[in-house]
């Protein structure tokens, strides 16, 4: 299973980033994954092809500072998680 | 005969004075209370460690007496207790707000604070707490709990805190007691423990 998982500095940013998606793009949230960080945070998860929507959404937004972008390969128990951007 | 006073003392203390007595091994006893909720609760007691309970009303203060059945029940009580022993169970609690119950905040902030104060005064106690969203302002900022907590703790009671909750509400205390904790970890303990209670 392949997809893009956007990270947030905080809660807050967290919460506003599902605001700027809702009824637009199709997105899940899920705990920040243990590989990408040791405190939990609520991350947004989107499929692969709607990676490029959401990034121009986000960068677009005046309180959408500071997310880190992850593309996510997971499989058999088996996540890797690489970075691909900071904003 | 042995004379307890839980005259203005609030529920459980009456409970717990007499369960105190009840482990020490005192035979007879006798507990005043000031309301009937309290002498239901003895008498409830009462029943279930094999004692017997007579109440007597005077002035508005009710006298419980607590008298140990015979020697039949006594063993009874103990082989139960040890069968309890060798089969000990981990449970988890998990505290999903900072008051117990619906209705009133100030009720439910009392009765919260009563339920940890009790849960330290036996020695059947949770393997697990686990704190999340309005919960974690018990374990980050109520000075009672924390201190119930502490005790907990140090008898083995392991307590994991939400740090996404603790994050969202930017408590900035040092934390006091139990681990900042994730989502993954506090869900790994509640299947770890043969039963969790939600408050």
């Amino acid at each position: 299973m392949k997809y893009y998982l956007f990270v947030f500095p905080n809660t807050h940013s967290a919460i506003a980033g599902q605001k700027h998606l809702e009824g637009k793009i199709p997105f899940s949230v899920m705990p920040t994954l243990r590989e990408i960080s040791d405190s939990c945070g609520i991350s947004i998860r989107i499929k692969e092809e709607h990676y490029s929507d959401v990034r121009k959404i986000f960068e677009n937004c005046n309180d959408m500072e500071g997310f880190m972008i992850f593309h996510v390969e997971s499989e058999k128990g088996k996540t890797t998680a690489e970075k691909i951007y900071t904003k | 005969m042995k004379k307890l006073d839980a005259v203005g003392k609030q529920c459980p203390i009456p409970v717990i004075m007499s369960k105190q007595e009840v482990r020490a091994g005192t035979e007879i006893f006798s507990i005043d209370v000031d309301n009937e909720y309290a002498v239901e609760n003895l008498k409830n007691y009462a029943e279930s460690a094999e004692y017997s309970a007579n109440v007597e009303d005077h002035d508005n203060i009710y006298t419980v007496t607590m008298s140990k059945n015979g020697s039949e029940a006594i063993t009874k009580t103990e082989e139960k207790t040890t069968e309890e022993v060798a089969a000990p169970e981990n449970y988890a609690i998990f505290v999903g707000n900072d008051i117990l119950g619906n209705g009133s905040q100030e009720l439910g902030t009392n009765l919260i604070r009563m339920f940890f104060f009790t849960l330290t005064q036996d020695e059947d106690i949770p393997k697990y707490i686990l704190f999340m969203n309005n919960g974690v302002k018990l374990a980050m900022q109520d000075e009672q709990i924390i201190e119930h907590l502490q005790e907990l703790e140090s008898r083995g009671t392991e307590i994991y805190i939400c740090g996404t909750c603790v994050n969202f509400y930017e408590i900035k205390n040092e934390i006091k007691v139990g681990k900042i904790s994730n989502m993954y970890e506090i869900v790994e303990k509640m299947k770890k423990a043969h039963k969790v209670i939600t408050l």
